[in-house]
């Protein structure tokens, strides 16, 4: 007989739970407009971002935190959070990897992102983002070779501050959302990504984030523009320390694709989940969205989410171009007494769009998730199609799943499935590989990865390594 | 190998085996044959450890060890192998790597080393071609949108490279064509030797044409009313089960 | 605990002060705006209803035809009559007769829900307001010969009706709320049900009121040990109805069965909105709605299944699907599931789509043409909700609404006529 013990689920080390000891120029907590031009100043940036940020933090203070999410934690007190913390570094930043500082490198090492490149798996360039601020971006000459343009978003508003000014919060408005405002007011750094007109870019680009400070919140925001026929896959990845607090995350990522163009977003969330009684973690509140502007433009989001407290995310497609494809691929993982509230929302304006979603779901220990999504066919999108499938697996009677997809249609030549399904794992399952010679907690993550391969598959290869991995630990002592 | 005494075992508090014994030798293969609800899946289920089985009465040994005690993976690794009447779909679990993690427990198990990927490979594809599995259903999903078949025709796969000490065929032949058949029968009677023992649960005389068994046993009521050679077989198959009530009763 | 009359009514005053008409910012009301639709009463809605108006023959004209029932008509909200000789067992009485003569038991029938009391505004209206409704008992064992049938006729403004049905154990019965309203106004209808051990309920709710009017409805069930329930909702009629349908399987093995049909042309809004909830072992819950939308009209479907905790082995399955005819038409569907438990198993779906191309085709390879072919699989998309009604006499009259609501539903009712395979159709 399974015996599911919750406080057993998932006890494993979260192994990337160390802190750095690095100088670091911090901050002291609080949030007014004085702590914002303090931060642009800091940036050395232009007159019309601190206005754009002003303006959106004036907005936010009118704004409520939403609470219809099924996530449930004590209120946030936003003056006691440090909205910029920096390692000291020299004044005018690292010229190159050798001058960053080598603690800093150690941190990734740690984390398996080597950023030396010759150390490198090839073909994958990086950002990494340690706190507010960007310290290495590798392979810039390769990929400026191509014309791409990769760096730190505080970087491309010095250098390429028209491209930013034109596409800066034109997918998600400085006042979409309450996190989505916060993040635009206080925003301090991010990658920022252009692929010219024609151009495949030559490798994966990926982005590693990590909080290190204590008592700071990372608000990152990401830019990328793939512009007419180009092609670009993105990789994100996240940790952060273990600590007793709760940190906040609220990151804006934008994603624009003009005709032909293609982005594949694919991220691996491994933000410190808490432990197993619940204390500690980071609130990763998120707002990301794709505006598939042009003809035959496709965005793909492919997400694995195994960390943080509470997830609250919502990776959405505008299908505004006709022939436009937006796809959504999910594996979510709650164990212990994590909470995730997460989905997408496709939204069909133009001729013939199709959309996908695959999302699965896996409870464990006292986990809750939810599946939030919705599909909307305008007036005009004739032709358009959706397909949903969403799938949740149960480990434990102590965990919750729930499902609330809202279709709204009205265009009657649409076509929208949604099918969902809720079970326990399956105990003939469990037998049949038991039976087999397969160790008990071995056959639920053989059960619980195949469950989720059709997301898996979507995932470049690097990152599916990673996130079998991921599945596998976090699942051990699900079993007793 | 396998030693049965006075096994009884009750589901849902129903006494479905009422006091079973057998005895099997290594080498040895046995035919139990039995109508519909006489308590064949029921044994091959209880001797590999499935859930939902209340032995109320009697042992279990295999190899002088006490089987009951184990869980379902210890009973494989000490080479008991249940192919199943109803294999079930374990979608996106590749049948593989199911096999190699299996192998590789046993083999911890008994203080091996464990087989590296090449050579594992190299025994997966040598045992497929024994049961002419085509070699696409190696990478598929376990079982995932196999036909009937096709399903049986991987559960001797599966023994030909786990090797067990053991195996329990459970109505291996039941929704089999000849040809099926006859490829499933060639796959399991070239994994016969002196070192192995077989027991098949069969409604059907059928399989027993290709398979010959040492000996026979009839299976009524949660009883083993009577055991003999392979005329035996072909006796129940001509006459039916109910003389062997009868002569038992009387 | 026992609140007088007075008490009670005060109290839900209260609470409709308090809560007003739900607006589109209450997420279960997000796509009605039942606000609107009541605009023109705004000012009177606490007022108390006018005198009947006069039935005579109106009442033979708008019932069901053929229908052999016991027959009670509801007019304006005041029950006019009641069953003389009903069968041994049966205990029927009105609402205001019970509050009259026997205060305690009315006030019981009237009194809201203890786990959300009065958290609306409309359902505080009601409970302010019903002056009258059926109260009816089935003693343990009783089976109900034939249909209770409630015909609804209103015309006046406001019509608040309460209705109490409780069947005890391994009782029988199956009761057709029918409501043919014929003015502008509102209809607010609450009918509460209890399902002893054993005992089989089917319940069935045909709405053909008055374009022009708005139709309230909510039917609340409970379900204990081993009890069947089976609810048919049908909206044909009114500009805006909003039926909300909750059932609470509190015993093992209770079983329940929700069901619907939605037809809606011109500027119609239908919405349904169903909760199912599992809070003991071994359930199971099964859902099929489905709607047919033409014109400008818009339909709204949200089906909620939770799971409770300790609801073990609980097996539930819904789907939802929806044709649109027309391009003004929209649909807003959301099958929601709840679960606090791990051995269950669950499942549903939604689609939205057009009819299967490959069924017109061979329908058309048989000689249909192509708009017959159409309207046929039309029909019978509509039709397959309708299979568990076995009251021939109501299914016919539901399934000739349903025709003359389709476009060139008479053609085809015509190609049907006797030779349909059930032989009810002729």
């Amino acid at each position: 007989m399974t015996v599911l013990k919750p406080e057993q689920a998932a006890s494993r080390e979260y192994q990337a739970g160390f802190v750095t000891d690095i100088e670091s120029d911090t901050l002291p907590p609080g949030l007014n407009e004085d702590v914002i031009r303090h931060i642009s100043a800091k940036k050395d940036e232009p007159e019309w971002l601190l206005e754009w940020r002003l303006e959106a933090f004036r907005h936010w203070q009118t704004m409520s935190e939403p609470r219809w999410a099924a996530v449930d934690y004590p209120p946030i007190d936003y003056q006691a959070i440090s909205y910029y913390s920096a390692p000291k570094s020299k004044e005018d930043g690292p010229k190159s990897l050798d001058e960053v500082d080598p603690k800093l490198l150690e941190t990734y090492e740690k984390l398996g992102i080597p950023l030396r490149e010759q150390e490198m798996l090839a073909g994958v360039a990086v950002d990494a983002v340690f706190d507010s601020v960007s310290v290495a971006t590798t392979f810039r000459e390769k990929l400026a070779e191509a014309g791409v343009i990769f760096c730190p978003i505080s970087e491309a508003v010095r250098e390429y501050p028209e491209l930013v000014r034109q596409y800066l919060g034109s997918v998600v408005p400085t006042g979409d959302n309450f996190f989505a405002a916060l993040n635009s007011a206080v925003f301090t750094d991010g990658s920022f990504v252009y692929i010219p007109k024609g151009v495949r870019c030559p490798m994966e680009l990926s982005t590693y984030f990590r909080i290190n400070a204590s008592n700071t919140g990372q608000f990152e925001r990401t830019l990328i523009i793939a512009d007419e026929g180009a092609y670009v896959s993105y990789l994100e990845g996240c940790t952060a320390p273990q600590r007793d607090e709760n940190q906040l995350h609220a990151a804006v990522v934008e994603l624009v694709a003009l005709d032909d163009a293609q982005i594949k977003y694919s991220t691996v969330q491994n933000w410190y989940p808490g432990d197993e009684n619940g204390v500690g973690g980071i609130y990763n509140f998120v707002t990301k969205r794709a505006d598939c502007r042009g003809k035959r433009s496709k965005v793909s989001w492919t997400q694995v989410e195994t960390g943080s407290a509470i997830t609250w995310k919502y990776p959405s497609c505008i299908l505004r171009g006709d022939d436009s494809v937006g796809e959504f691929y999910s594996v979510a993982l709650t164990k212990m007494h994590q909470q995730a509230d997460t989905g997408t929302k496709m939204i069909h304006l133009g001729r013939n769009t199709r959309s996908t979603i695959v999302s699965k779901g896996i409870a464990a220990g006292y986990g809750q998730q939810s599946y939030r999504g919705l599909v909307r066919i305008g007036k005009d999108a004739h032709g358009a199609r959706n397909y949903t499938q969403c799938d949740s697996l149960l480990i434990g009677d102590r965990c919750g799943a729930h499902t609330f997809p809202y279709v709204e249609v009205k265009n009657p030549s649409a076509v929208v499935e949604h099918e969902a399904t809720t079970s326990k794992i399956g105990e003939d399952q469990l037998f049949y590989c038991r039976a087999r010679g397969v160790p008990e907690e071995d056959a639920v993550n053989l059960i619980v990865n195949g469950f989720c391969k059709d997301v898996f598959n979507e995932l470049p290869m690097e990152f599916a390594v990673e996130a079998n991995r991921l599945m596998e630990v976090s699942l051990e002592g699900a079993v007793g | 190998m396998l030693k049965i005494e006075n096994l009884h075992v009750r589901v849902d508090g129903k006494a479905i085996l009422k006091g079973i014994n057998l005895h099997v030798r290594a080498g040895e293969v046995h035919a139990i044959m039995g109508p519909n609800g006489s308590g064949k899946s029921t044994l091959s289920n209880v001797i590999a450890g499935r859930d939902g089985y209340e032995v109320s009465e009697g042992s279990i040994r295999f190899k002088g060890k006490d089987l009951l005690g184990m869980a379902p993976e210890e009973r494989a690794w000490e080479g008991v192998f249940l192919a199943f009447q109803y294999p079930v779909e374990i979608p996106g679990v590749n049948n593989t790597y199911l096999l190699k993690a299996g192998v590789n427990a046993r083999r911890r198990h008994l203080g091996l080393p464990e087989l590296d990927a090449m050579d594992f490979m190299q025994r997966v594809k040598e045992k497929a071609k024994l049961v002419e599995l085509d070699p696409s259903f190696l990478s598929r999903g376990v079982n995932e949108g196999f036909s009937g078949g096709e399903k049986k025709r991987n559960e001797i796969f599966q023994m030909a490279v786990l090797e067990p000490e053991l195996a329990l065929l459970d109505e291996t032949d039941s929704g089999l064509d000849i040809d099926a058949l006859r490829v499933v029968a060639g796959g399991v009677n070239r994994l016969r030797s002196p070192e192995r023992a077989i027991v098949m649960v069969t409604h059907y005389q059928r399989l027993l044409d290709y398979i010959q068994p040492d000996i026979v046993h009839v299976l009524v009521d949660g009883r083993i009313l009577k055991s003999g050679d392979k005329a035996l077989a072909l006796e129940l198959e001509a006459r039916g089960y109910d003389w062997v009530r009868e002569e038992a009763g009387a | 605990m026992s609140l007088s009359i007075e008490q009670l009514r005060a109290q839900a005053r209260d609470a409709f002060a308090r809560h007003g008409v739900p607006t589109r910012r209450l997420e279960h009301w997000k796509y009605t705006d039942v606000k609107r639709a009541l605009a023109p009463l705004a000012d009177n809605l606490l007022e108390l209803p006018s005198d009947p108006m006069p039935v005579d023959a109106l009442g033979d004209e708008l019932s069901i035809a053929g229908l052999d029932a016991w027959r009670i008509v509801i007019a304006d909200g005041v029950v006019l009559s009641l069953p003389d000789d009903p069968p041994q067992g049966v205990h029927v009485a009105s609402l205001a007769g019970q509050l009259h003569a026997q205060p305690e038991q009315g006030v019981a029938a009237l009194h809201f829900d203890e786990q959300a009391p009065l958290f609306n505004g409309l359902v505080a209206l009601n409970a302010a307001l019903a002056g009258d409704g059926i109260v009816i008992r089935l003693e343990d064992g009783v089976r109900l010969d034939k249909p209770l049938y409630l015909l609804h006729l209103s015309r006046g403004k406001a019509v608040h009706i309460r209705h109490r049905i409780q069947l005890g154990r391994h009782a029988e019965a199956t009761v057709i709320e029918h409501y043919a309203g014929m003015d502008a106004g509102l209809s607010n209808v609450i009918s509460r049900l209890h399902l002893a051990e054993g005992a089989r309920l089917h319940h069935v709710r045909v709405q053909q009121e008055a374009v022009g009017r708005t139709h309230i409805g909510r039917v609340e069930a409970e379900l204990e040990r081993h009890s069947q329930f089976v609810s048919h909702s049908v909206a044909l009629g009114a500009s805006l109805s909003r039926v909300d349908i909750v059932a609470e399987l509190r015993g093992p093995g209770a079983d329940c069965r929700l069901d619907g049909l939605y037809l809606t042309n011109g500027r119609q809004h239908a919405d349904h909105h169903t909760v199912i909830a599992h809070r003991a072992p071994h359930c199971r819950s099964r859902e099929m709605y489905r709607g047919v939308l033409d014109g400008r009209s818009r339909a709204v479907f949200n089906g909620r299944v939770v799971v409770h905790e300790g609801a073990v082995k609980t097996d539930s399955a819904q789907s939802n699907a929806n044709l649109l005819l027309s391009g003004r038409a929209e649909v807003d569907t959301k099958p929601e599931l709840e679960i606090y438990n791990d051995d269950v198993k669950c499942a549903h779906g939604a689609t939205i789509g057009q009819l299967d191309e490959n069924q017109l085709f061979y329908l058309k390879s048989r000689g249909l043409a192509h708009e017959e072919a159409r309207q046929l699989l039309t029909f019978a998309f509509a039709d397959e909700v309708l299979t568990g009604i076995a009251v021939p006499a109501l299914r016919r009259h539901i399934e000739h609404a349903a025709f003359s609501k389709l476009p060139h539903g008479e053609d085809i009712e015509g190609m049907l006529a006797g030779h349909d395979g059930t032989g009810e159709m002729a």
